[in-house]
């Protein structure tokens, strides 16, 4: 008996409260959308199973509390990101002044190798609402910021109406897995890979999926 | 007359044949999914087997609630408070046996503090042990409603992440998630807010708040207890700017880990674990967002008398919590699980069901 061999890429979502980190990680990973989210405290995580370009690649999608003090926890849950990505709410100008705060932030704890290079993902959220008519950040000034920023790719998304979600989220895998590789390669010369494969756990692993884990 | 001869034939031949349908009939009741609400009005999703290990619990608890009202009867209704040993004019004899007797009292109000608060009594007791009705003793009468008044309409950083929030916070539970839910919790969480502007609002709070609005009954009491909660009950500074309270706590968990469970400790480092991935939720939520409510609230129970340790315990308990083999051995999941998403997963779901 032998696992196949994955490789994990660890993702982190970022952004001000309510920007819907949660309903785009859900609408992602279940395909869902609900008004029913409990807010978000300390961090939570989903994953999802993958293949780019005949890689097996499970995400690891970390979640975030938006509140500014939730920052300083940072540390812990910004360990071994291989990309970070930062949400904003088009109708809220507040949750893009924001984002250059995430951005260092973010850089300051993670603290990569070549923060340069890092890669990062900008989403622009609930472009649904309101038929857009209450948007207030348009899409010029989103695309300049990235520009600002080493090029950042931006999307525009609604987890409501799974608009541009599935495309967001394979370009951040895709991102995450090039910065991953070019990392190892400086770093080892060779491919990480998942380093847990004990085969005499899968029982314990089989009754725990049957719990819907 | 031959209708019911037949039929007690019939239940008689059935109860013949109840050994060998049983386990038929144990394993498709043990799949069926029970969704039911508990005493909070928390919708809590189980198979029979659960619903039973819960009524047994309840019965416990009302076991517990006659000897609460037992002892009500002999000792008087406010017994568990401190008697007041001061007048000068009684001897010494009586004062030591007074002494003994509080002693007594307190040692007995310990345990039964441990197995549970019958919820009737809960927040008449948690209001008296906690120090909140003291500290609502030494403001005005009027504090609570004059400061709702006072900040009613004021518009904060603060008031704008508790309006966030309100809906966030137990949706679909059948009060906290209407109209008037909204309103007392917004009520509450504004009031401390502009009590305490170090701490102002910190997510997490909502959660404690919405379930202390649910035991204590009235707005003004679940004020008081959020304030004895943060003022004195909890670690310094848990929710202020940098939360720096809550580091410290996250720090002493770890270490407490290691010299507590080695074993546990030294699995999660192997695998660079950071405990506080998960530790973070429960000490800002007092795990109300992670346990069940009812077994919150019983972790409150004790936390409000035994002071901040309580949230320590609970932590190591729900990493401890043993895997029970169906032939009788039992060890520790944890360390059997081989990366840190299955530990995620199996402390944030599967742990505090098992508890």
């Amino acid at each position: 008996m032998s696992m196949r061999r994955r490789t994990l890429l660890k993702v982190i979502v970022l952004g001000d409260s309510g920007v819907g980190k949660t309903s785009l990680m859900n609408q992602y990973v279940h395909m869902k959308f609900t008004q029913q989210y409990k807010a978000t405290i300390g961090a939570d995580f989903v994953t999802k199973e993958l293949q780019i370009d005949d890689r097996d690649v499970t995400l690891q999608i970390w979640d975030t509390a938006g509140q500014e003090r939730f920052q300083s926890l940072g540390v812990a849950f910004y360990r071994g990101a291989d990309c970070c990505v930062l949400v904003y709410d088009v109708n809220v100008m507040k949750s893009f002044d924001s984002l250059d705060n995430w951005h260092e932030e973010f850089l300051k704890q993670a603290n990569p190798t070549d923060p340069r290079t890092f890669p990062f993902i900008l989403l622009g959220n609930k472009i649904d609402v309101d038929g857009g008519n209450t948007r207030v950040v348009s899409e010029k000034k989103a695309k300049d910021w990235c520009a600002s920023k080493e090029n950042i790719p931006y999307f525009e998304t609604s987890a409501k109406e799974d608009i541009n979600v599935d495309a967001a989220f394979h370009c951040i895998a895709k991102t995450a897995l090039a910065n991953e590789r070019e990392q190892d390669m400086k770093q080892y010369g060779f491919i990480k890979q998942w380093r847990f494969g004990y085969d005499h756990y899968l029982v314990l692993h089989f009754s725990l999926h049957s719990r819907d884990l | 007359m031959h209708g019911a001869q037949s039929k007690r034939d019939l239940a008689m031949e059935l109860q013949a044949q109840l050994p060998i349908l049983r386990p038929s009939i144990h394993t498709r009741r043990a799949n069926l999914t029970v969704k039911f609400q508990d005493l909070y009005g928390f919708t809590v999703e189980g198979n029979v087997d659960d619903v039973n290990v819960l009524n047994e619990v309840r019965e416990k608890v009302r076991q517990q609630g006659r000897v609460w009202w037992a002892l009500e009867a002999s000792k008087g209704a406010n017994w568990y408070l401190q008697p007041q040993v001061s007048s000068l004019s009684e001897g010494i004899v009586l004062k030591s046996s007074l002494k003994i007797s509080a002693l007594a009292n307190a040692m007995t109000l310990k345990k039964l503090i441990r197995k549970g608060i019958p919820p009737v009594l809960r927040p008449k007791v948690w209001f008296s042990l906690s120090g909140a009705a003291k500290k609502k003793s030494t403001v005005p009468e009027s504090y609570y409603n004059d400061l709702t008044k006072a900040v009613e309409g004021k518009v904060t950083p603060a008031t704008r992440q508790i309006d966030h929030d309100l809906p966030r916070t137990f949706p679909g539970h059948p009060w906290l998630d209407t109209p008037q839910g909204h309103a007392a919790l917004r009520r509450v969480l504004v009031g401390y807010s502009f009590r305490d502007s170090d701490v102002g609002y910190c997510q997490g709070l909502n959660y404690v708040a919405a379930l202390l609005l649910l035991v204590m009954k009235t707005e003004e009491d679940a004020f008081w207890m959020l304030a004895v909660l943060l003022e004195n009950v909890l670690v310094n500074d848990c929710y202020t700017n940098n939360l720096s309270g809550c580091h410290v706590e996250q720090r002493v968990f770890k270490d407490l880990l290691s010299k507590k469970c080695p074993r546990i400790a030294a699995h999660l480092e192997a695998l660079e674990f950071d405990v506080s991935l998960v530790t973070t939720e429960w000490f800002l939520c007092l795990f109300a967002k992670s346990l069940p409510s009812e077994t919150t609230l019983r972790v409150w129970d004790v936390l409000f008398y035994e002071g901040a340790k309580v949230l320590f315990h609970a932590a190591l308990a729900i990493f401890k919590v043993p895997f029970q083999f169906p032939f009788g051995s039992s060890f520790l999941l944890i360390i059997f699980l081989p990366d840190i998403l299955k530990i995620c997963s199996v402390v944030k779901t599967i742990l505090p069901e098992l508890i």
